[in-house]
């Protein structure tokens, strides 16, 4: 699986555990997680593009309906990598430790839209949070 | 007073109304705040509100 495809699939997901839905209306944030999101995107070279294109995606989401993805039309490469690695980081609790509850809605989500694509890519972000906890010592 | 500097504080407090006390928005009145700005308005209205919603994700966040 490559970069971009992940990193397409991570912001579609991202979108989806960052708003609350019920599949036909968005009803508002999911205010720790988009918290989180905000936080660790911030670390990132590009981050803070990211991150903007991520709240205007979210608004427009929720009161508006989304026309054209502002995340779309970054044009930094590095949108990709962020993409994922804020995904990976919100699996994180506040304590850093794997959050098994998110890490299960992630995954069914991703099951649900992606099939055996979303299984593998699920595993990716598993081993990816377990890399990335341990490698900074939490 | 000068209108430019009214309509800042107004926004300002606009803003600091529709987060409210929670840090969170105020969903309902977020979308009564984005009608009555195309009601007020129609041309120019849905351009202030997607700036409205937009500037809140970024007090918020």
């Amino acid at each position: 699986m490559d970069k971009k495809t992940k990193g397409q699939m991570a912001y579609n997901l991202l979108m989806l555990l960052l708003i609350e839905k019920d599949y036909r209306h968005v009803k508002r944030t999911r205010h720790e997680n988009v918290k989180i999101a905000a936080r660790e995107s911030r670390t990132f070279d590009g981050g803070y593009e990211f991150l903007e294109a991520l709240l205007g995606d979210i608004t427009e989401s929720i009161f508006f309906g989304i026309k054209v993805s502002r995340f779309d039309l970054l044009e930094d490469e590095n949108k990709w990598d962020v993409a994922y690695g804020v995904l990976v980081r919100l699996m994180a609790n506040c304590n850093g430790k794997f959050c098994t509850s998110r890490f299960e809605t992630m995954r069914g989500i991703a099951k649900s839209l992606y099939r055996d694509d979303g299984l593998e890519f699920a595993r990716f972000v598993g081993h990816d949070f377990i890399d990335y906890a341990y490698s900074n010592g939490r | 007073m000068d209108e430019e500097l009214q309509g800042r504080i107004a926004y300002r407090i606009l803003i600091s109304l529709l987060i409210g006390k929670s840090g969170r928005f105020s969903y309902d009145r977020v979308k009564r705040a984005i009608r009555l700005a195309e009601e007020f308005d129609k041309e120019n209205g849905r351009e202030f509100a997607q700036t409205l919603t937009y500037d809140l994700a970024e007090h918020i966040y």
